[in-house]
């Protein structure tokens, strides 16, 4: 399924001018500043906001088309819409919630029973939904979305309220759902942890415009260091778990793609099932770069590769890019060593990280 | 005979504020909704008519609600050869009169209420599908009906409380225009002092009880909402 924009919105201070055309297999995550026109963007899509101008189509249906003056409205799309607030109606309980989405949809693949179960909120049904917490909130708000069977899910940073542990709950959740159901999402958050562990693909907003779009590793390994507080320069990548080492509480990893070679990548993250994948982060400074092939060295994970770029990061710091089977790695080292080990584009280097440098959120 | 007027204008308050505020919520919940949504300069001419009576004396009104009505103005011509009868000194007048008196007490509260509802939870509704009048029946009612119950109230409470405009376009017909305030009016002229400390008294008391239910509720619902909100 795809969703093709070419739209564009102007407020007094703020210009919003976007045209993608996307491709809605996976998840769709877009990352940007507040008031980079996220939102906007996306209330646009769902018809909650008139004001923009220009075209939308999902799949072979037209939403909008300004110049024809058509526009079909968000009650009709078949989109859904998680709410950063989620939005419940305090004057019914969570079952009542739940009825209003079911009791005005066409057809009725799902049950609320089936829903209930799959987003685990079986014990909050006769609550009142303004004693819920954050977190059940949303649950409530995802289920009843997905109580309407809408073609396309849009997700409004769904987890800025909630806390750490509400948070992994939920991406897991989403994901599950995900694919389950077999929905399409577009997953708006300024934050690059969920994006990471969810998105597929990724469409950058800065300033009213989309400015990068591609598969998340790539855009993560993109982003320079200042787009966001949380985040420092990292190597985005998905790993399959090959084989767990027990006895050391070590857990064997490879690149997902197979068409990329084999590698063998030791972490201490949490053993996973085998052959599941797990989205994970290295950090460019848990990285080091050698000439020579390290032995017997307690580091566990070694990699060859060859230099793709050498960036001065600023006075006593560079970033140099380093391609590991297509994948890029990101490392972090002082320009002393660069110029000590004479580094240059296109040298065929190692790089080393321990295993306690493969992290996940 | 005497007893039988005083309540014949009790019946003729209650229909008359009982019609004018079923009247005022069927006109009066569109006009507050667009009053709410509305966000061109037309609104602020909008509201300061209907805050109108507020401020008008209702002599005034009822003066130029007597020129309409007469059979020699367009209104007043076309109601007189449409139902033969005529618009001045009737039911219908005066009901047409309090309508327009009463109108800001109805439409002010419920615009408030629209106001500070917001589009929110009607957005999370049409996302679910529902449509606009659904979203209005199921969603907004509910949530502003507080609000709904205070609009009626002082409506209806305002309408039995009307003398001015009454005086003017009804005059003082048994069972068609004599109301209660009306009737106390004439005694109080008449030197009939008991019968007037008897409907002043019924009077207030009725208001009392009326404003003191409307707060009642009010407060109820209050409380509903902070308990909510502190747990």
């Amino acid at each position: 399924m795809s969703l093709k924009f070419n739209i564009e919105l102007s407020y007094p201070n703020f210009t919003l001018d976007c045209q993608h055309d996307l491709n809605l297999d996976g998840i769709t995550g877009i990352l940007g500043h507040s008031g980079s026109g996220k939102t906007s963007l996306l209330r646009i899509i769902a018809g909650l906001n008139r004001h923009a101008t220009g075209s939308i189509s999902l799949k072979d249906t037209d939403l909008q088309d300004s110049a024809n003056k058509h526009f079909i409205k968000p009650e009709l799309r078949d989109i859904g819409f998680v709410f950063q607030d989620a939005r419940l109606f305090p004057h019914l309980n969570v079952l009542g919630n739940l009825e209003f989405a079911a009791k005005r949809c066409p057809s009725s693949t799902l049950t609320i029973d089936e829903v209930i179960e799959l987003t685990q909120i079986k014990h909050l049904a006769v609550q009142h939904v303004e004693l819920l917490s954050a977190g059940e909130k949303q649950r409530v708000a995802l289920a009843r979305a997905l109580l309407a069977e809408p073609k396309l899910l849009l997700l409004d940073e769904p987890l800025s309220a909630l806390d750490n542990k509400a948070r992994s709950a939920m991406v897991n959740l989403l994901r599950t759902i995900h694919q389950r159901l077999n929905l399409p999402m577009i997953y708006v958050s300024h934050s690059i942890i969920e994006i990471q562990q969810l998105a597929d693909e990724v469409l950058v907003m800065e300033n009213g415009k989309i400015v990068q779009h591609g598969h998340v590793h790539q855009v993560i390994n993109n982003l320079n260091a200042n787009i966001s507080d949380e985040f420092s320069t990292q190597t985005s990548l998905t790993l399959k778990v090959k084989q767990h080492l027990i006895n050391f509480g070590l857990t064997q990893l490879d690149f997902e793609a197979p068409s990329s070679g084999q590698v063998n990548l030791y972490s201490n993250l949490q053993p996973q099932a085998l052959n599941s994948s797990l989205r994970c982060y290295i950090l460019a400074s848990d990285i080091s770069i050698s000439r020579e092939e390290p032995a017997m060295s307690s580091i566990m994970n070694s990699l060859a590769g060859k230099i793709t770029d050498i960036t001065r990061l600023n006075k006593n710091a560079a970033l140099v890019k380093v391609d590991i089977l297509n994948h890029i790695f990101s490392v972090n080292i002082t320009r002393y060593s660069v110029e000590r080990l004479r580094l240059a584009k296109d040298d065929n280097v190692f790089i080393q990280f321990k295993a306690s440098a493969i992290r996940s959120y | 005979m005497e007893n039988y007027n005083e309540w014949l204008a009790l019946a003729t308050t209650l229909k008359l504020a009982a019609i004018t505020t079923i009247i005022l919520l069927i006109i009066g919940t569109p006009l507050a909704w667009y009053l709410s949504k509305i966000k061109s300069r037309f609104k602020v001419l909008l509201e300061a008519l209907v805050a109108l009576p507020l401020v008008l004396p209702p002599t005034v009104l009822g003066f130029y609600l007597l020129i309409l009505f007469s059979p020699t103005s367009m209104p007043g011509k076309f109601f007189q050869d449409v139902t033969g009868s005529s618009l001045a000194f009737s039911f219908t007048g005066i009901l047409i009169g309090s309508v327009i008196y009463s109108l800001p007490f109805v439409v002010q509260p419920l615009q408030k209420a629209f106001e500070q509802l917001g589009d929110n939870l009607s957005e999370a509704g049409s996302m679910l599908g529902a449509k606009g009048l659904d979203r209005f029946f199921n969603i907004t009612v509910p949530m502003t009906k507080a609000s709904f119950l205070t609009a009626a109230s002082l409506g209806f409470a305002h309408t039995v409380g009307e003398f001015g405009v009454v005086l003017m376009i009804g005059g003082n017909i048994p069972g068609e225009t004599r109301v209660l305030s009306i009737a106390l009016f004439d005694h109080v002229e008449a030197l009939n002092y008991s019968t007037a400390h008897w409907l002043a008294a019924s009077l207030l008391v009725a208001s009392v009880a009326m404003l003191a239910l409307i707060y009642l509720l009010n407060f109820q619902s209050e409380k509903k909402v902070k308990a909510r909100g502190i747990i």
